[in-house]
């Protein structure tokens, strides 16, 4: 048998899902978490006997006609994959808006059991369903649940079963209401929102959630309200508990212990020495340069779902829309921003949820700009090493980012011809005490997604960068780095960085490699220098000074952070900008973002800084020349093709 | 002898980590990021079209 979850977003359908198979797909406390269908079997305690069932989790509609893409695979699976029954999940807090869509699924024909969700909170305020007279009003059966908290869920099951097994197509399309327009549709459903609910506090009467919001959202304090809670977490995280760990990770056990014990033992047993140096300064070094800032991430994430389970980060969205519709945008592109923070792939796959096309395109190639996970290693060695005492440089990264996004969203605006946009309506979910069982869960999944990642892609890749410093082409150990693979590879992209203040091959290869994955540009600093310097990479002072000044430290931070990002996004790009032009175009933007954006830190900084010319300057000049000479161009460009357009279209109106 | 054996076994486990890194590159899976858990496949491999038959 085959159950499919429908409902409206943000209405509890995957964490719904989750609690029915036991997976740990990403749920989220605003709308639009779900891009994709997934399929999965019942746990165990959920199946009914002789009865295999299967659950499909769709993507949140408010209707059957779909306005975005998302909705539109929700109905077409309803429509064309015919399942035996369908849960329509439905936010009781919400009842009026939810049963729009509740009313269509029954007209389809196929069984519909509503899952009547977020009881608990309905309780909590006080308010009171009939469900009864609710269920025989809409010819289905209604089962209070929540799902949190897993309650009703095998009852739920249970009714969704036995709904299957009584599907009567003919007779039911007979008892189903049907309605000749969507007013009419709506009018019914506020006929039985009044009819069978009764609530404690009217919907006029000001909440404390309203005082709330009138702080947190407003137009003036949203915005600093939202850097200080990101400086706080990103303080807590990197520099409070977050930090402490990791620093105990990469001194004591990657930099001492398990080296030091690896080394005992391969001594021992009389490994050859090449072969020991492949363990420990290529395996073990560079896996453990990534590994270590493991805890860091886990605070940081644990905090961040806590923020998002509130319901706090569809608040931050609300407060953005002022912001991005500057620049055409809407807040809607915020969440996949948000998203994005903690990996690119599912931020980009979020713009999904955006029915503007030239509003998602804008925000696929921005959503990048957002630091994710993987940049957070880079941001984190890089303070440390460079900025011991400064709490400024995590959330500055953050700072520019906006920034970006917002002069970003401008340029794409002038560089590129667009048609219109639409209108952003965001519902606000309930504000809730965040659960920290589903902080923990979403702190664990990410750091095994990350010690996966460090057990496969980072190992192979830092095995192979061993390999490269260590090997010359003739595939004879080298005895000078200077004569390696790498160093090769490594010199013939250098001069290009040259006007960014960055002189010497290893940081070529790191970049090389961070297009790999970002967490590789630790790694391979890891594994480079560590053989050429007794000095630890992760203490203040340590070896990175002699490539960096702390001016092009931060240069070098903005340049990883702001030019593309890995293949496996870049990948996602292509799948969501739909064409190779386009990709070329984000990618090409990207980067000149990225590059320009190191030179004038590199260049401006230093003589603010120092007060003198960094390395490169005349090379820096002439790029810098080429490049506003090329926005220019493109701008000009456009503006002639936006002219002969409107020209088109005033011929077209006045024929 | 003692070289040989670690060899097999970093040989063995490289071989692992290889063939899991290239199996989640084809899917283009991104190698375990936080939108995919250890799912078996990527959010970013895209949906069959569905026919509609209406």
């Amino acid at each position: 048998m085959k159950i499919a979850l429908a409902g409206n977003p943000n209405s509890g359908k995957t964490t719904l899902y989750n609690a029915l198979t036991g997976k740990r797909e990403n749920v989220g406390n605003w709308t639009g978490v779900t891009v994709d269908k997934k399929e999965s079997d019942l746990k165990a305690q959920y199946q009914i006997k002789n009865n295999s069932i299967k659950l499909v989790d769709l993507p949140g509609a408010y209707s059957i006609a779909p306005f975005t893409g998302e909705e539109a695979i929700t109905r077409d699976f309803v429509l064309s994959a015919s399942p035996d029954v369908i849960i329509n999940i439905v936010d009781a807090t919400n009842l009026s808006r939810s049963l729009f869509f509740t009313t269509q699924l029954i007209e389809i024909g196929i069984p519909v059991v509503v899952a009547l969700n977020k009881m608990d909170l309905v309780n909590k305020k006080g308010d009171y369903i009939d469900v009864v007279g609710l269920q025989e009003s809409l010819h289905c059966k209604i089962i209070e649940t929540t799902a949190t908290s897993e309650k009703g869920l095998k009852q739920l099951i249970e009714a969704a079963s036995e709904a299957s097994m009584h599907s009567d197509l003919e007779n039911r399309g007979k008892s189903v209401k049907s309605f000749s327009n969507d007013q009419d549709r709506q009018k019914y459903i506020n006929d039985l929102v009044v009819k069978f609910i009764v609530k404690k506090v009217a919907s006029s009467q000001v909440t404390f959630a309203d005082k709330v919001d009138r702080i947190v959202a407003h137009k003036y304090l949203g915005l600093p309200i939202f850097f200080l809670v990101m400086w706080a977490v990103y303080a807590f995280s990197i520099e409070g508990l977050g930090g402490y760990l990791s620093g105990y990770f990469n001194d004591i056990l990657f930099g001492e212990t398990i080296p030091t014990a690896a080394n005992q033992l391969l001594e021992g047993i009389g490994v050859h020495p090449l072969m020991q140096a492949l363990i420990v300064d290529g395996m073990i070094g560079g896996v453990g340069a990534v590994v270590g800032f493991l805890p860091l991430i886990m605070v940081l994430f644990f905090c961040l779902s806590l923020l998002e389970d509130s319901g706090y980060m569809a608040r931050v969205a609300v407060v953005m829309d002022r912001y991005l519709k500057k620049i055409g945008l809407s807040g809607k592109s915020i969440i996949p921003m948000i998203v994005g923070s903690g990996c690119a792939i599912p931020g980009i796959m979020a713009t999904r949820t955006i029915e503007d096309l030239n509003e998602k395109r804008i925000t696929t190639i921005l959503t990048p700009f957002v630091p994710c996970s993987a940049k957070l290693p880079i941001i984190a060695l890089f303070s440390v090493a460079f900025f011991p005492e400064s709490s400024w440089v995590g959330p500055s990264m953050y700072v520019i980012a906006i920034f970006m996004i917002v002069i970003g969203g401008l340029l794409l605006r002038k560089l590129f011809v667009w048609e219109n946009t639409s209108q952003f309506i965001m519902e606000l979910p309930e504000y809730k005490m965040p659960s920290l069982k589903y902080a923990f869960t979403q702190m664990l999944d990410k750091a095994k997604a990350f010690i996966y990642k460090a057990s496969t892609i980072i190992l192979v890749m830092n095995t192979l960068v061993w390999f490269m410093q260590a090997y010359g082409w003739n595939l004879q150990a080298v005895d000078v780095q200077s004569a390696s693979i790498l160093a090769g590879v490594g010199s013939i992209i250098a001069p290009l960085l040259i006007p960014l203040g960055f002189a010497g091959w290893q940081l070529a290869a790191a970049t090389i490699t961070g297009f790999i994955a970002k967490e590789n540009v630790v790694a391979t600093f890891a594994v480079l220098l560590a053989v050429g310097s007794t000095d630890a990479l992760h203490m203040p002072g340590g070896v990175l000074t002699q490539f960096f000044t702390p001016v092009t430290a931060y240069a070098f931070l903005v340049f990883n952070l702001f030019t593309p990002p890995c293949f496996a996004a870049i990948g996602a790009m292509n799948s969501e900008l739909g064409s190779k032009k386009w990709l070329g175009r984000a990618l090409g933007f990207q980067f000149g973002v990225g590059y320009t954006l190191a030179l004038l830190v590199t260049q401006v900084g230093t003589l603010l800084v120092y007060g003198e010319f960094a390395q490169g300057f005349i090379p820096a000049m002439i790029v810098l020349a080429v490049v506003v000479g090329g926005v220019y161009l493109g701008i000009r460009r456009a503006d002639v093709k936006r002219l002969e357009l409107s020209q088109l279209s005033e011929i077209g109106q006045e024929a | 002898m003692s070289t040989i054996i670690v060899g097999i076994l970093i040989a063995s486990l490289l071989i692992w980590a290889a063939k899991r890194t290239q199996r989640d590159l084809k899917n283009s899976k991104c190698g375990g990021c936080s939108g995919c858990g250890l799912n078996k496949q990527c959010h970013s491999i895209e949906e069959a079209p569905v026919q509609l038959k209406l």
